[in-house]
């Protein structure tokens, strides 16, 4: 042991962090990370052979046991079991079971409830083809001080950063980040600005809703930035009543915040009408730059940092036909930057975006994946393409277009092809949701 | 005054690189709320003595960390270690940080790691340290293979030994320990910037957090 | 009540001013504190208003400073929805003036629809007519139906709210302080009352004006328009405004043809729906992409639903009008986002059809007549809601 071996160049080790974050962030776990490619870049990410899919799935009326459950698919390639179901946790009730994520060393999936609150965490790590509920916390609204709706579940070392959707004084979008320590104990509430409150933030447009809905950071840069949906009302709501309700129509998000990571201040806030939704940063050492697409105004998003250095909003590319109201809704970045798939939930389509120039996406591939289509999940090499199904219980397609699925694809750079498909109705599993994928080749046995 | 100002400085200190690119954030400008209390745990010093973790709190802001010596992912121990050097280094020229914060390593594999281990690394600046040139920096070891489990689990460090190997997997974390014990940040890969670090103490030390 | 109207005005300031210093002081949460604001609510729903009649309360001597203190907590409690997510304050919101200004009809359990709008709680203490149809007739047995509706707050029985009451820890001796009992379908109901009942907004300048001697306190246009409101508007033969006080209510049932007309769209809808995605961005949605995400929307008949009686179909009550400027969307769904599109559907005689009142026919307003007609009903808005929100905030909502 000598003391040049503890003292390699440290601009070297991590020059580029993201791409060394991307290919092990794990201080020497096993070398064959890899994931979907919308996680926290702080937790161990899969770039091989995902073997099980995580279904975060919400219990239907007159379905199954009708609860919310966990659902693990098995996707082990020549396995007997092949895009199976393997197992299923029922966790009691329907709780709007929407996202997950796996705090930041990825033996624990926290799974939220957007109605009741509750948060379930399984251990993945145990038996990683078999998640079990090791602890639930039902004490969220209480614990962060009237934040509703747990939403997007994002790792930081040894703590789990939470964006919320509503608030328990009227159940509007105003709302708040949460954190967590990993072991489930509350640590701080950070309210996101309004224009009555902006909490030291900027507004460059002179407009602040403090609604919120995902989070995610560029930590090379300490840039958080948070998306804005709506309050329990109107998530909650009968989609076709939410759609002919005119004060109801008014009450959607309109904001990205950009925030400091590190101290968790808001520092901007940008005009985005039309509920963006899903934010995905790139992943290249240069990307300094995100994407998020809105809902209701079917749009393309740069949320980006300009050659001042300062970050900026610009609208970039229609998804589909915006007067047709398509609703874009889940999206998923490829692991080199070059494209982005985007779902459109009304007419059941995946769209692929080439985004090799950022501010010029183009579409340039379209399938329809089902009546309707919500989620979508790529491998870290973009081989293998997942989708799912259920947007929300009340927003989900009526009768026969309520189709409930996962399908797996192969993309061969041309073409969709299905390799697998599990109805989750013939089932009695429910609504189809989140998908997280998990290996066993993350955890070595002691 | 004069000391305010070299507390608020201390992010300062160290160079602003590509991995982290963005300014520092301003110390006194954010809160850092209280994670949980730093675990207890007996341990051994370099010397072989039994030492509790409880009692280095009191008087200086910690930073623990956690490392195997043999550990040679370069992502891993190493990275951790390089980081905690060149805040030794700058401790040098830096009576912040020499006076008020120090270095807590824990090993957590006592079987390679013995106290003897752990004294080659304390050898070279035994004497810095007792002539208050540079901070304080310890380096503790388990009692034995076992000991170090629950400590491991309460502080949230997960640590897998690899089948057929020789490899510990872990995911590199440092603690930011206040003077009361409460743990107040955890650093992984990706916050490891001594900027951070720095900026983290010198909040902690505005706030009177060294009691 | 022979409180004189100036005196009853100095009453009004000094308790502001009371209620706001003891709010500040009492931000530790002290007991005592809760005890101020309620015993200072209490007093105010007892007392005389100029303007409002005399309370409707069967037993007064159970609006005790205790009870009120009950009540307020009872009804921001989301514990008490089978889910927890849904306490009656989630839908009568104080800031919105204990109605819902977010929503055209109220959403309940699990998103399941509700289909009116949740109608103001203030000044409840005031009406024998509860509900858009009148089904209820009294606070203390009003409570049971939101508790247990299964698109409310979806309770499988009242006795497991009770129970509740009965087994929280941060409940323990407060039925038994208030009512010298332990919590029950009466005392539950009686909390509640006591509580809404003291939901008095103070008096607006319509109040002032009318009822106080202030002379200028209506602008002119105001003053005309109260003029065409109970002259040649006739919105006062329903809505009314009486010379001792005014309730702008005449607590009974009319088919304006609103009712009729927007269940005859519920069942022939247009072929498209137009829909605002964002502010000044809209696009026309075709029906059946509408239809494919929507449940069926249940029919309203209107009082029909209590009474069965043809005659009743499409008859809803009368509203109260005061603090109208506050308690957007209107209508018992909802349906009219504003007060000028209101006075501009009675102006062209509500929607005519055979069972339509004849109290409602078309108006031949001109435009000035119509702006003072809204300018009017903005003289009934309170001066008092803050001091209310901040009683109702005086401990955030109970959560899990």
């Amino acid at each position: 042991m000598t003391e040049n071996r503890w003292r390699p160049d440290r601009r070297q080790v991590i020059a580029g962090p993201a791409a060394a974050l991307a290919l092990g962030a794990t201080g020497g776990l096993v070398p064959a990370w890899a994931d979907e490619t919308c996680q926290s870049p702080y937790m161990p990410m899969i770039t091989g052979q995902e073997e099980y899919i995580y279904l975060w799935t919400l219990g239907m009326e007159g379905v199954g046991d009708g609860s919310d459950k966990v659902v693990t698919i098995n996707v082990r390639p020549g396995s007997s079991t092949f895009g199976k179901a393997v197992a299923s946790v029922s966790v009691g009730g329907r709780n709007e079971a929407h996202h997950a994520g796996f705090n930041a060393d990825r033996r624990f999936m926290w799974t939220g409830g957007l109605d009741t609150n509750r948060i379930f965490i399984f251990d993945v790590a145990s038996d990683p083809g078999k998640p079990k509920l090791s602890k639930t916390i039902d004490t969220f609204v209480k614990d962060s001080g009237g934040a509703v709706g747990p939403h997007t579940f994002y790792a930081l070392p040894g703590r789990m950063l939470i964006s919320a959707l509503s608030n328990d004084k009227d159940h509007g979008g105003r709302t708040a980040l949460v954190e967590y320590t990993d072991e489930g104990k509350f640590v701080a509430t950070h309210w996101i600005p309004t224009k009555e409150d902006p909490r030291g933030a900027t507004l460059v447009d002179g407009f602040a809703d403090g609604y919120g809905y995902d989070v995610r950071a560029l930590i090379r840069k300490n840039v958080m930035l948070t998306s804005s949906f709506t309050g329990w009302s109107n998530y909650m709501m009968d989609f076709g009543k939410m759609l002919q309700d005119k004060e109801a129509m008014t009450r959607f998000g309109q904001t990205v915040v950009q925030w400091d990571l590190h101290t968790r201040k808001p520092r901007k806030v940008f005009k985005v009408p039309g509920a963006p939704l899903e934010i995905r940063f790139g992943w290249g050492p240069a990307s300094n730059w995100a994407f998020t697409s809105t809902a209701l105004t079917s749009k393309l998003w740069l949320i980006h940092e300009d050659e001042k250095g300062e970050w900026q909003a610009k609208e970039v590319a229609d998804i589909g036909d915006p007067s047709k109201i398509p609703l874009p809704v889940d999206i998923s970045i490829a692991s080199d930057d070059k494209s982005l798939w985007v779902n459109t939930f009304m007419d059941g389509k995946t769209r692929l975006f080439d985004i090799s120039n950022p501010m010029k996406p183009k579409q340039v591939y379209e399938k329809r994946i089902g009546a309707q289509v919500n989620m979508v999940s790529q491998s870290w090499d973009g081989k293998r393409v997942y989708f799912t199904t259920s947007l929300l219980a009340n927003w989900d397609k009526k009768g026969a277009d309520n189709e409930q699925f996962i399908k797996g694809f192969a993309w061969d750079g041309k073409e969709l092809k299905e390799t697998f498909n599990v109805d989750f109705l013939k089932e009695g599993y429910g609504r189809a949701h989140l998908m997280l994928f998990g290996s066993s080749k993350l955890y070595s046995s002691t | 005054m004069a000391q305010r100002a070299a507390i608020i400085s201390l992010p300062a200190a160290f160079p602003r690189t590509e991995a982290f690119d963005f300014a520092a954030p301003v110390p006194g400008s954010y809160t850092l709320p209280s994670i949980k209390a730093a675990p207890a745990a007996s341990l051994l010093d370099h010397n072989g003595t039994a030492t509790e973790l409880s009692g280095l709190w009191p008087g200086r802001i910690a930073l623990v960390s956690f490392v195997y010596l043999t550990c040679t992912d370069e992502n891993g121990c190493p990275l951790a270690m390089s980081v905690l050097y060149d805040i030794e280094f700058a401790s040098r020229t830096n009576a912040v940080l020499r006076d008020q914060v120090q270095l807590v390593t824990v090993s957590f594999d006592p079987v390679r790691d013995p106290p003897a281990a752990l004294a080659a690394l304390v050898a070279p600046k035994a004497q810095d340290i007792a002539e208050r040139r540079v901070l304080p920096w310890r380096f503790l070891t388990g009692t034995s293979a076992d000991s170090m489990a629950p400590t491991l689990a309460a502080f949230g460090q997960r640590v897998d030994k690899e089948r057929n190997s020789e490899r510990l997997n872990h995911l590199l974390r440092m603690y930011l320990v206040d003077g009361s014990g409460r743990i107040r940040n955890i650093y992984g890969l990706g916050t490891i910037d001594p900027r951070l670090i720095m900026a983290d103490i010198a909040t902690l030390l505005l706030e009177g957090a060294t009691q | 009540m022979t409180i004189s109207h100036i005196a009853s005005r100095a009453m009004w300031s000094v308790a502001c001013v009371v209620v706001a210093l003891s709010v500040r002081s009492a931000d530790p949460g002290a007991g005592a504190a809760t005890e101020t604001w309620a015993g200072r609510a209490a007093s105010r729903a007892l007392a005389g208003h100029p303007g409002l009649p005399q309370l409707r309360a069967p037993d007064r001597a159970r609006l005790t400073p205790e009870s009120v203190a009950l009540g307020r907590k009872i009804f921001f409690d989301r514990r008490l929805s089978l889910n927890g997510t849904i306490s009656c304050g989630m839908c009568h919101v104080p800031e919105q003036a204990f109605a819902s200004n977010e929503l055209s009809t109220a959403v309940g359990f699990e998103g399941r629809s509700v289909k009116r709008n949740a109608p103001t709680l203030l000044y409840i203490g005031h009406l024998d007519v509860l509900f858009h149809d009148g089904r209820e007739t009294s606070l203390e047995t009003q409570f049971v139906g939101p508790l247990v509706a299964h698109n409310e707050m979806a309770n499988p029985s009242i006795g497991r709210v009770v129970d509740l009451l009965r087994t929280l820890p941060d409940y323990r001796g407060s039925f038994e302080s208030a009512f010298g009992a332990p919590a029950g379908l009466d005392s539950i109901g009686a909390a509640l009352a006591a509580y809404q009942r003291t939901l008095i907004a103070g008096p607006s300048r319509f109040d002032r004006w009318r009822f106080g001697g202030e002379g200028k306190a209506l602008t002119e246009e105001e003053q005309r328009g109260f003029a065409l409101f109970s002259g040649k508007a006739g919105c006062a033969r329903c809505h009314v405004a009486g010379t001792r006080d005014a309730m702008f209510t005449d607590q009974k049932y009319h088919d304006t043809g609103y009712g009729w007309w927007r269940e005859h769209i519920r069942q022939s809808p247009e072929a498209t729906e137009p829909v605002e995605v964002a502010p000044g961005v809209r696009f026309n949605l075709g029906r059946d992409v509408v239809a494919s995400v929507s449940a069926p929307q249940q029919a309203d008949l209107g009082r029909y639903e209590v009474t069965l009686d043809p005659r009743d179909l499409w008859s809803f009550r009368t509203p109260s009008l005061r603090n109208a400027a506050l308690t957007a969307p209107y209508m018992h769904d909802g349906g009219i986002r504003t007060l000028a599109d209101v006075v501009a559907f009675y102006d062209a005689g509500g929607r005519p059809h055979a069972r339509q009142s004849p109290l409602v026919r078309p108006l031949g307003l001109d435009a000035a007549e119509r702006a003072a007609l809204v300018a009017f009903l903005g003289t009934l808005t309170s001066a008092g809601i803050d001091e209310l929100v901040r009683e109702a905030r005086t401990a955030p909502p109970d959560n899990w």
